[in-house]
């Protein structure tokens, strides 16, 4: 019991004697919150340059023009000749949308016939064009509505009837659990807990095979290995669930960004998280050669997790291949879950089978390199005693030769 | 010295051919990852959203209007509930995103020649799938209700068009510029293959500098100008092979995944070739000041992320504090994802002053960092050599 305290400890100065490793496990995470925090802190956009390309000058497409230039959303930048002014304006950055009147637009509009209008959008970066295509649609569908209506107000219609004549199905749609379209709601968690995956498992990845390379293995003689395991687990787990703590408290106080979710699923989903990607280090940690091996395959193996554990692109939309491949990442049960559990306020209930599923990925990791090591220390324990019992040997023949 | 030159080469080329894992990940890991990552993205559209309808009456219209979304490419509809509260707990249980709640009104204002109103909510935890799914709803509904509109319109003796006129006059069209099926992978996938390589390939070299200070150029054993040679021979070698390296894994993500390559192709080489530049002082720079390999990837991996979000790739530097966008200034990345993507999906290219501003500040940083290399280098080296010198004492002991 005594040699496991002093493990213990030991660890604990190892890591407080290396102020890189504490940095970079408690201060990167914590960096990372504030970079998402800051870049996000306005979180959606507004005043999108818009241009504008109007073959058919009139009071009908100025009113349109006016209703984007009225929306918080947009900002006209201004008129262009044709499409190929636009298309360069776009290409420098000038714009990063536009609408375009076709010639007939206001002679379709004067006899009767329905009018269109283009709207267009930078679609190199997503985030603009999907902004644009939703405010943009529910202003031109409002200015279209007010046009229908004034039409039949004009011939003695209540602007209620017209609008019931007119738009017989009316619909106003929510956008829930993110109601201002924060960007930063959708994307910090996601890159908070890839990058405390990422400094972690780096570090489980190590703790047991560089004892073996700084040949310090003597020092854990007295403790079992499979306490050895659990210890240095222990550790880890400590300082991540603190520095998790931290940036979550980051999050929430000085950034605005909900955590709906209650404190008891928070501490357990965030714990089995943890104490899954310290088991699994801590695997390829009793399993690989040595500590830069350990920290290169966990590295190749953390790369693609963020991006196929459905946290951007939904699983749903992966192909069967990669909605297998992505269950490898205890990201995969985590990240999404989380998002769910800080804006939904996501219980027990609705995140249960991941918890099981980090629950087993946890405990089967555990019990593994617990194993692995175990049967790893025994053989290095032989191969120095074969070694020793050789040099005992050409000693006594050196001896003896004398 | 052209001797120690060629010598130098070779002792490089052995020493990546003897490093099995440092081969893997300078040649197989970037291309391997690119194609894994870009792969995930290549439904390039969500389609059939799944949405719950809370229908409390069921009647002809309300069924009109399910089955409406339930047609659409877009969406499905596989749930049909009658409690706004089960629709709400089917959306946080994650089995829908959306939900479409009818109410217990609606076919008796239709009937009655009011407007019905129709409530659709959609999880937009995930904005841009949110937003996407929002348009389309859009789409949807007035579909539904011009429908409803023209047919009392042709009953009344108009035409349809006439009708589809009177009810809608202005029909909008969607246009997203340069990436027309608003493709996941074309907004993301020439980025990632960016960041990927930037990875790996700094993590190469920087252990290649750092594994120097066991047995080579920075352990003291070597003669000054022998050391200086083979440090410029390393510059070579990995921004040779890690120029080639890049070119592949652009050309080969380009060709398997069908991004057009609207650009013109030196100038993407030319980029490339800047962004190596750069990157080589950066990788060396880290090598030498880190205390041994292990240290270099941990910093450059947990690094990855800040440099994605600085880099203005996802959320556009217009958009963030001024501080940030000047301290991204200093990274590579910074000018070398956006721009890529730009001349590959824009057909831009350094007439452009944002991509010609992206090459001037890429070669800037790579002197910059190069020269500061060097300054690194030597430091380390005379370090190195100083400690491998026995003190004045201990020369007297081995003399005596």
């Amino acid at each position: 019991m005594r040699a496991a305290f002093r493990l213990f400890f030991r660890e604990w100065c190892y890591l407080l004697k290396r102020p890189r490793t504490l940095i970079l496990m408690i201060c990167i995470p914590i960096f990372i919150t504030l970079i998402c925090g800051t870049s996000y802190e306005k979180g959606y956009f507004s005043d999108l340059k818009m241009g504008v390309v109007d073959y058919s000058y009139s009071a009908q497409t100025r009113e349109v023009v006016e209703a984007f230039q009225q929306s918080p959303y947009f900002e006209i930048m201004g008129y262009y000749e044709n499409e190929d002014q636009l298309e360069t304006a776009m290409k420098n950055g000038e714009i990063v949308g536009c609408l375009i009147f076709p010639s007939d637009f206001t002679k379709d509009l004067q006899n009767g016939r329905q009018a269109q209008v283009l709207l267009g959008s930078n679609g190199v970066n997503m985030s603009y064009g999907s902004t644009i295509n939703v405010k943009g649609s529910e202003v031109l569908g409002t200015v279209s509505a007010q046009m229908a209506v004034k039409s039949l107000v004009a011939k003695g219609s209540t602007v209620e009837d017209a609008l019931a004549k007119m738009n017989p199905v009316g619909f106003y749609t929510r956008q829930w659990y993110n109601p201002t379209n924060n960007f930063g709601y959708f994307l910090s968690f996601g890159f908070i807990i890839a990058t405390v995956q990422q400094v972690l498992i780096y570090f489980a990845a190590i703790s047991l095979v560089r004892e073996k390379e700084s040949d310090r293995l003597g020092e854990l003689k007295g403790v079992h290995p499979i306490f050895q395991v659990i210890i240095k687990c222990l550790v880890y787990f400590i300082i991540a669930m603190g520095t998790w703590a931290a940036c979550t408290w980051i999050m929430v106080n000085k950034f605005g960004i909900p955590m709906r979710g209650s404190a008891e699923v928070w501490v357990a989903y965030s714990s089995l998280f943890i104490l899954s990607i310290i088991t699994l280090g801590q695997l390829f940690s009793a399993i690989l050669p040595n500590p830069v091996i350990a920290t290169s395959f966990s590295l190749v193996f953390t790369s693609p997790s963020l991006v196929l554990s459905g946290y951007t692109w939904p699983t749903m939309a992966l192909t069967s291949f990669y909605q297998r491949l992505a269950k490898v990442f205890p990201l995969t049960y985590f990240a999404l879950g989380y998002r769910d559990m800080a804006l939904m306020g996501s219980g027990f209930e609705a995140i249960q089978q991941e918890m099981i599923t980090l629950g087993c990925i946890s405990g089967s990791c555990l019990v593994l390199s617990c194993i692995i090591w175990t049967i790893r220390l025994k053989r290095i324990e032989k191969k120095d005693q074969a070694l020793q019992i050789s040099l005992r040997d050409e000693t006594a023949q050196a001896v003896s030769r004398t | 010295m052209i001797k120690t030159f060629f010598k130098g080469f070779v002792r490089e080329m052995k020493l990546l051919w003897h490093d099995k894992r440092m081969l893997f990940m300078f040649l197989i890991a970037p291309v391997a990852l690119s194609i894994v990552v870009c792969g995930a993205f290549s439904g390039n559209v969500v389609n059939n959203i799944p949405l719950a309808a809370v229908d409390v009456n069921s009647t002809a219209q309300t069924r009109v209007l399910i089955e409406a979304f339930d047609q659409s490419d877009r969406f499905n509809v596989p749930f049909v509930v009658t409690d706004q509260e089960d629709a709400l707990r089917l959306m946080e249980s994650g089995d829908v995103i959306g939900v479409i709640v009818i109410p217990s009104d609606y076919t008796r204002a239709l009937q009655l020649g009011q407007q019905a109103e129709v409530l659709v909510g959609i999880n937009s935890a995930n904005n841009i799938v949110g937003n996407s799914a929002v348009v389309s709803v859009m789409q949807v509904v007035k579909t539904v209700s011009s429908q409803i509109a023209v047919k009392s319109f042709v009953a009344a003796g108009s035409t349809i068009a006439d009708g589809t006129a009177k009810v809608m006059p202005i029909s909008t069209v969607l246009r997203p510029w340069f990436n027309p099926q608003f493709s996941y992978l074309t907004y993301l996938g020439l980025g990632l293959i960016g960041l990927i390589f930037h990875q790996l390939f700094l993590m190469t070299v920087a252990t290649s500098f750092s594994e120097e200070k066991k047995e080579g150029i920075l352990s003291g054993k070597m003669t000054g100008k022998e050391s200086g040679i083979y440090f410029l021979n390393k510059f070579i070698f990995y921004g040779v092979i890690g120029y080639v390296n890049i070119l592949f894994n652009y050309y080969t993500i380009i060709r398997v995944f069908d991004f057009p390559m609207r650009g013109n192709q030196e100038d993407l080489a030319i980029l490339c070739g800047c962004f190596i530049l750069s990157l080589l002082g950066v990788g060396a720079l880290l090598g030498i000041l880190s205390k041994n390999t292990i240290h270099a990837i941990q910093w450059l991996m947990a690094m990855t992320y800040p440099f994605f979000i600085l880099s203005g790739f996802s959320w556009p530097h217009s958009e963030m504090p001024k501080a940030l966008v000047d301290g991204a200034q200093f990274l590579p990345p910074t000018h070398f994802m956006s721009p890529v993507r730009d001349i590959v999906l824009m057909g831009v290219g350094f007439e452009t002053k944002t991509i010609a501003h992206s090459r001037d500040m890429l070669l800037i940083l790579a002197l910059v960092i190069f020269v500061l290399s060097i300054l690194a280098f030597i430091w380390s080296a005379y370090r190195a050599k100083k400690k491998l010198q026995p003190k004045v004492g201990e020369k007297g002991v081995i003399q005596a």
